[in-house]
């Protein structure tokens, strides 16, 4: 007796209980499809923890009035501050001021209150913001109060339907009543803990000129390879306190690190996994199970044909591989519809999730597609044996007289 | 062809040991037609499942075709029960799901014979028995005279030597049993060693030969139609 017509033969068992032996793999199926889903998040986040999310949002520091205190009693940042901190701070390799404010933002008839920000030459490395078309703010666009400005392709789309952004430069646009040349468009964002895309930056000197305003709304303060977040967070708590003293025990000013917040993502990553990795491991034991059930009861309800069959020359062998194809085929089965359910459930999730982080990849590896393959054919085998061996050991007489 | 010594069969131990058969002594000659009669518990099916290698004995040899089949393997007794035995029951067992033709390929299938072929000689044996127009139907759509042609079939398509047929006409109303019991005494004159259980004296007439049976032992023994094949019954 060939593999082929093994199979064939089990084939025909698993088919003959399409709906029930669907209900006893919701475990597998359920099971599956949450392995799929807990990589397929698993991959999306990889840039989180595998570490690349803080080497691609650099080390770097945001300085901010400290909003835990009343307003009147939070610092205000000076122009004179770049350069305080950048000479004090032990391992400080750039301060950057950044002016923000929200204004109308004109262009060709559409208008749309967006986030705009003043900013030094250096920004864009600093935030990690990509430049798709046309040119960053320069040195001279700085000294000269130049009207230009370098727009992100959110505030742009928000004014326009036409997604050629290459076209918009040498355009003008009109912010708060001042008339602009676009010289740049931001393309889609790394991580950023700034700025994001949606942002029209314009240079600082021609932002304070615009809008009168003194004091910059944060600094960007980057340190060298040497230091640690927690080192220059102290130094810059030390040096703002020595400046400007303490209000109610605390710094007018708060520096905000991203390890704070790539700690949330990693511990509700975890959480994640370990849900979903309970639930995989719990519902394909559970899956493993349903399938020992039905075959046992297969084994059962077939007394008669296995009688039979060992009357027309079938072996022990020969009924214990049927039961068992029978068992791996059917765990197989739910390991397909949960690698098609979970893909679909993985797949929207990604969607969902890459809505609101840009920098999310997630993806389902072509592996975990054989993993679960894997893990079926093993459930199907492991939990197939002893129903497979019990009906091997069938008596062949007991088995015929069975009604 | 088949030699029996001393054979005994013992079901359950102690108290509720039932001795199915005693030391039955009994042998069948190549191309013989037998008949095994006697009452219900006499030991009949007992006797048929040991000759079919489905059953082993508590005790006593079993020659078959000059072997001994007492230890053989699991294996070795399946391939016999294969090639060279036919079985048909009383309530023909038939696979339910499968369609005639499909159930009359499957002893084929364990003999690792190619689907072509096994198609192509259930065809053959089932149009044989007068079923060429039956072949896609399932069992719960074939008369009980259908059905057991269809096993009849079934149990001829490994060319086996011997047919064993435990009452075969045991459901079948007197029209199907004669049909049945022509089809044996054509496949008797072939060559197959044929033994059958019934209870019924005038089918136990269409053997060579009847073996009386009581309580697991062999009562009488009587000549029938000693040239064998099929005569008329009143
Ligand atoms: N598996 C078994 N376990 C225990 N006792 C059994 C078993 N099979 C048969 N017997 C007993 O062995 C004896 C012989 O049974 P067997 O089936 O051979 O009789 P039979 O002659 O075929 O009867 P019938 O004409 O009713 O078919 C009976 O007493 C029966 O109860
Ligand atoms: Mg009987």
């Amino acid at each position: 007796m060939n593999f082929i017509e093994k199979i064939k033969l089990s084939m025909t068992g698993v088919w003959s209980n399409k709906f029930r032996s669907f209900l006893t793999l919701l475990g597998v199926i359920i099971g599956v499809s949450s392995v799929i889903t807990m990589v397929s998040l698993g991959s999306g986040t990889r840039l989180v923890v595998g570490g690349q999310l803080e080497e691609l949002m650099g080390r770097q520091v945001a300085l901010f009035p400290n909003w835990n205190l009343p307003y009147t009693q939070q610092g205000v940042l000076s122009l004179e501050d770049v350069d305080y901190l950048k000479e004090s701070i032990i391992g400080a390799e750039e301060v950057a001021p950044f002016y923000r404010g929200w204004f109308r933002i004109n262009y060709e008839g559409r208008e749309y209150t967006g986030s705009v920000a003043g900013v030094v030459e250096n920004a864009l490395e600093l935030t990690n913001l990509k430049l798709e078309y046309g040119r960053m703010i320069t040195e001279s666009d700085l000294a000269n109060h130049e009207h230009v400005a370098v727009i992100g392709q959110r505030t742009l789309e928000q004014l326009t339907d036409n997604t050629d952004f290459a076209s918009f430069i040498g355009k003008e646009i009109e912010i708060d009543g001042n008339r602009l040349l676009i010289v740049g468009v931001l393309g889609i964002a790394n991580a950023s803990v700034v700025l994001s895309n949606d942002v029209v930056l314009v240079p600082l000197t021609t932002f304070r000129d615009l809008w009168r305003w003194y004091d910059p709304y944060n600094f960007l303060i980057t340190y060298d390879s040497k230091s640690t977040e927690e080192d220059i967070i102290n130094q810059i708590e030390y040096l703002m306190n020595d400046k400007y003293g303490t209000s109610r025990g605390q710094c007018k000013f708060m520096p905000a690190g991203i390890q704070k917040e790539i700690n949330i993502y990693n511990n509700i990553l975890k959480i994640l996994i370990l849900v979903l990795g309970s639930i995989a491991g719990i519902s394909l034991l559970v899956g493993g199970i349903g399938v020992m059930n039905i075959m046992l009861v297969n084994v059962k309800e077939r007394t008669k044909e296995i009688g039979l069959r060992k009357a027309i020359g079938a072996s022990s062998r020969d009924i214990q591989s049927q039961f068992l194809i029978e068992s791996i085929l059917l765990a197989g089965g739910g390991g397909i519809i949960g690698i098609i359910i979970g893909a679909g459930f993985s797949s929207l999730l990604n969607f969902i999730i890459a809505h609101f982080f840009e920098w999310w990849q997630g993806y389902i590896p072509a592996w975990v597609i054989l993993l679960s393959f894997g893990v079926t054919t093993f459930i199907g085998i492991v939990f197939g044996s002893y129903p497979a061996y019990k009906a091997s050991k069938l008596d062949p007489i007991e088995a015929l007289r069975y009604e | 062809m088949i030699q029996v010594e001393n054979l005994t069969k013992i079901y359950g131990k102690g108290e509720i040991a039932v001795t199915a058969l005693n030391q039955v002594s009994f042998s069948v000659r190549e191309g013989e037609f037998v008949a095994v009669m006697g009452p219900s518990g006499s030991g009949k099916t007992t006797l048929m499942n040991i000759l079919g290698c489905l059953d082993s004995p508590t005790s006593g040899t079993y020659i078959l075709s000059g072997t001994d089949v007492i230890n053989m393997t699991d294996k070795e007794l399946a391939r016999i029960r294969n090639r060279k035995i036919g079985f048909i029951f009383q309530t023909f067992n038939l696979l339910p799901r499968l369609t005639a033709l499909k159930n009359v390929e499957q002893p084929m299938i364990y003999r690792g014979i190619r689907r072509k072929k096994r198609e192509e000689t259930a065809r053959k044996y089932l149009t044989e028995v007068g079923l060429e127009d039956r072949m896609h139907h399932l069992p719960n759509e074939l008369s009980g005279g259908q059905k057991q042609r269809v096993a009849i079939a079934r149990a001829l398509v490994n060319n086996p030597d011997i047919i064993l047929a435990d009452e075969p006409t045991g459901n079948l109303d007197s029209r199907s049993e004669k049909d049945i019991l022509n089809i044996l005494t054509d496949l008797n004159k072939k060559g197959i060693t044929i033994i059958m259980v019934t209870h019924n004296e005038k089918v136990a007439r269409y053997a060579h030969r009847i073996v009386y049976f009581h309580d697991g032992e062999i009562v009488k023994e009587e000549i029938v139609n000693a040239g064998g094949g099929s005569i008329e019954t009143g």
